[in-house]
């Protein structure tokens, strides 16, 4: 197992910044929930929160594992693995769709003259070189992105107390009860989840005590933020807030100290853009050591590199305009998101707690009737959560192990193994630099390339249309 | 493998530097054309010329003056210019604007929006405003007026202090806080009104008067001189159209019960003195409630905290008992102002009041059932007022100077 020396209180900030990035997503929650979105985000922050306790209490039967780890501990190898591969897709897409988001935005309100593909690339790029450091040093600069946003969004409500009315807030409950539902579904899903990213990080931690109380606090303050941030833009613009695409951007427009300083909007800007790398290049991190638990590889930097340029070839064909991505975002997001951060994850809990707890019956009953004692201990030490990080597939055996063997057959595995990493990583370089190149370059010609999204839109239409949803 | 690192290397760096200089959107100050001002005239004749709806007129400050109206050797130098044209839609009119002027039209620094009156009472205001409303580099707290004419014409008026006209009208705007006879209206209060439950829009009401005998101009960089601008009361919008219009008592009238009354002078005369009363603050309480027949009462509580600004009478006696009439006096005139404008805006059948948005906020059930008929049922409300006065200082004197034909005990003056 590789640590990358990130303490607690690192891990603590991380989350709180990994969660706090998407402030333009605060767009879908006016939209939906019009001047009651303060009492959405309350009720999104506690789902969300029960979320995250559920992913945690996963990683607390599972101690020791990753996300692929524990699929397989849970479902069985060939489903584990078959889940691990959906997950791969799902983070990927979602991090497709966050560089697309933040790239419109950045193309719409500050770079109006810049292409979207060159921000994509200088984005991706950035967010690349960070991830192929591992995870540690991004950890590192966890707090200060957080103390930066946090100490804005405290700041900026200072700087708009004149124009700040609570009256804004009212009327409660006015809306049908069907939208408070679907409002509180779609934020707890968009704004308040995306913690099973963190399964596959978990284990960079250098200690082996429990991370759930750093995890929780971090969310508890990004959930804090966010709230105080809906807070701010309701009470600002009141119901006019249900029709702006960026209301934490035009309630920074509206900062004015003293006729001097009215470009606060930029300060705004620049600091989403710290967040949103962190959260981008963390997830890059996240998806190339999943893709080497997949591919049973070993050395997950070498993965870095294509996924970030399969990344931006995807990116660039994801959405041909921000309406289409708006519209991915409100209607289709949602759906994928409460599958993969709330339904899977709860159906990877009860499968290791039913697992766990038969095999404590069994080990009981053995134990009472005094027989198979051997075989009962040895399931013991297979339990999930008590082996010590024996779940990653392809990870190369404990040096203790090899003792047995003559040193120059080890040595002889080692580059063995070594050159087949070599060849998968030169694979995945040159699949991923043919894809996106080719995209560029059907691009260039004027040629339609299909977007990846397409049929999960389809897949979701189906599902809603199955169901009669809106 | 470290030499195809290498490589990689030197092919991003090469790569990125391209869009790292962030030459793409680079925008120096001399190719910008800053507009200061806008104004929106309905298109001359019948819905203009070629289905032509709405005329604009943008105002550019001229960098190259330097702002001082002069040029080194002394000569007057325009300190502005002003594009105009018509069209259809106002951002078709202002792109069209490309033709007449050699830099792009830069909307961040727009101090006011001008809405002539014709505009205004003819067409919707969201169809105008939604360009405003849409780009990115206007800003929602820019002000916004109607002019009593032709709007175009004010950004023509030669200005008293400042050296562009549109300046000059955002700084006559927000100078109205001084007396509450008028309101500054943000892009984004007028657009909260018109989204509000029933909440009728207060906007400036901007006239050009003849200058008058011994007035002059102080301003050097052309324009009209012959003109002026002053603040009249308000316009009243309602469905983003303009209803009418209030004088400036009924415009205090409406902001003492909207609360924004936080200054101004208010004049009372109680046994022949007349007395100017400074208005320091102002606490209000507002409860609209319904009946089960929709008979709706609105109570409102002031308490106004007043100077005593200046009295009249030579020898006037400032004592508790003056202070007591003054006060109720006081009272007594906030009250006809505040039923003056309800009996305007009940004419006009807008709620410049906010009373059917309070019932929105506070009294949901009752509001869905008056909502219908809601300018009906504002006419018809009962208004019960409660003001207080509290006068706190007299100023810098004890008593009245007796300056007059008399001095001191009614000795002659030497």
């Amino acid at each position: 197992m590789q640590h990358t020396g990130i303490t607690k209180n690192q891990f603590l900030f991380s989350v709180a910044c990994f969660f706090m990035s998407p402030p333009l997503l605060l767009a879908i929650l006016f939209k939906n929930a019009e001047h009651e979105a303060w009492l959405i985000s309350l009720v999104g922050a506690g789902l969300g929160f029960g979320a995250a306790c559920m992913v945690m209490a996963l990683y607390r039967l599972n101690r020791g594992k990753e996300l692929a780890g524990i699929c397989q501990a849970a479902l069985g190898k060939t489903a584990g693995r078959f889940l691990t591969v959906l997950y791969l897709l799902f983070f990927f897409f979602r991090l497709c769709s966050d560089v697309s988001q933040v790239s419109g935005f950045l193309s719409t309100y500050v770079l109006p003259e810049t292409p979207i593909p060159v921000i994509m690339a200088v984005l991706v790029a950035a967010c690349t070189v960070s991830a192929h450091r591992k995870a540690g040093p991004l950890c590192g600069i966890a707090f200060w992105i957080f103390l930066l946003v946090a100490g804005y969004t405290v700041a900026s409500i200072f700087l708009l107390r004149d124009k700040i009315d609570p009256e804004n807030y009212l009327p409660l409950f006015s809306l049908e009860s069907g939208r408070y539902a679907e409002s509180a579904a779609v934020t707890a899903a968009e704004l308040f989840s995306g913690l099973t990213v963190f399964l596959v990080l978990f284990n960079e931690e250098t200690g082996r005590d429990d991370l759930r109380r750093p995890v929780l606090t971090g969310y508890g303050l990004a959930a804090l933020i966010l709230v105080l941030a809906v807070f701010r833009d309701g009470a600002v613009f009141g119901s006019f807030s249900a029709f702006l695409t960026a209301p934490s951007l035009q309630s920074a427009r509206m900062i004015n100290i003293g006729e001097i300083l009215s470009r606060v909007e930029l300060l705004y800007v620049l600091l989403f853009v710290f967040a949103v790398f962190f959260k981008i290049a963390l997830s890059v991190y996240a998806v190339s050591k999943l893709l080497a638990a997949v591919t049973g590889c070993d050395g997950t930097e070498s993965f870095v590199w294509p996924v970030g340029i399969l990344l931006f070839g995807a990116s660039v064909i994801s959405f041909r305009s921000y309406a289409e991505l708006t519209e991915w975002g409100e209607r289709y997001m949602a759906f994928y998101l409460w599958i993969f951060e709330g339904i899977l994850p709860a159906v990877l809990l009860v499968s290791c707690a039913a697992k766990r707890g038969i095999r404590n019956l069994r080990l009981r009953a053995a134990g009472l009737l005094g027989i198979g004692s051997a075989r009962a201990l040895r399931d013991l030490q297979e339990l999930p959560g008590e082996s010590d990080g024996a779940g990653k597939p392809g990870e190369p055996e404990a040096p203790g192990k090899e003792q047995g063997k003559p040193a120059e057959r080890a040595a002889a595995e080692r580059a063995a193994a070594e050159k087949k990493r070599r060849r998968q990583v030169a694979v995945a370089m040159t699949a991923s630099l043919l894809l996106s190149g080719g995209i560029s370059v059907s691009l260039l010609l004027g040629l339609r390339v299909p977007s990846p999204f397409a049929p999960l839109v389809w897949i979701a239409k189906s599902v809603y249309s199955f169901f009669c949803f809106s | 493998m470290r030499r195809a690192k290498r490589i990689v290397c030197a092919v991003l760096a090469a790569v990125l530097w391209m869009p790292l200089g962030g030459c793409w959107d680079k925008r120096e100050l001399s190719e910008l054309a800053v507009v200061m001002g806008i104004a929106l005239d309905a298109a001359d004749g019948e819905n203009g010329e070629n289905g032509e709806a709405v005329a604009v007129c943008a105002q550019i400050a001229n960098p190259v003056s330097g702002g001082s109206g002069k040029e080194s050797g002394g000569a007057a130098v325009q300190t502005y210019t002003n594009f105009s044209g018509s069209g259809s839609s106002v951002f078709e009119v202002l792109r069209g604007m490309t033709h007449k002027s050699s830099r792009r039209l830069y909307n961040s620094h727009n101090q006011v929006i001008l809405f002539g009156r014709a505009l205004a009472e003819t067409q919707r205001m969201g169809e105008v405003l939604d360009f405003f409303l849409r780009d990115n580099e206007i800003r929602y707290n820019i002000l916004i007026a109607v002019v009593d004419g032709k709007a175009a014409e004010t950004l023509t008026v030669t200005p008293e202090y400042e050296n562009i006209p549109a300046r000059e009208i955002g700084e006559l705007i927000r100078n109205q806080k001084a007396n509450s006879e008028s309101v500054p209206c943000t892009l984004l209060e007028f657009v909260q009104c018109g989204l509000s439950a029933g909440r009728a829009a207060l906007v400036p009401l901007i006239r050009l008067a003849e200058r008058g005998d011994g007035e002059s101009s102080g301003g050097e960089s052309g324009g009209t001189q012959s003109k002026r601008l002053e603040v009249a009361g308000c316009a009243v919008f309602d469905g983003g159209i303009m209803k009418g219009t209030l004088n400036k008592e009924e415009t205090r009238g409406a902001l003492w019960v909207l609360g924004s009354a936080d200054a101004g002078i208010v004049s009372v005369e109680t046994d022949g003195v007349r007395t100017e009363l400074e208005v320091l603050n102002t606490e209000r309480h507002l409860s609209v409630r319904a009946d089960k027949n929709g008979a709706v009462t609105a109570e409102l509580r002031l308490v106004i905290t007043a100077n005593v600004g200046e009295v009249n009478r030579p020898g006037t006696a400032i004592d508790r008992g003056f202070v007591e009439k003054i006060s109720e006096a006081c009272s007594r005139k906030i009250q006809e102002e505040i039923r003056a404008a309800y009996r305007k805006s009940a004419a006009l059948q807008c709620d410049v009041f906010g009373f059917g948005e309070f019932l929105y906020r506070h009294r949901l059930k009752e509001w869905r059932v008056l909502e219908a008929d809601w300018p009906l049922r504002f006419g018809e409300l009962t208004l019960s007022l409660h003001v207080q006065t509290h006068i706190e200082e007299m100023g810098e004197l004890t008593a009245e100077i007796p300056l007059g034909a008399s001095g001191r005990n009614g000795e002659a003056r030497p």
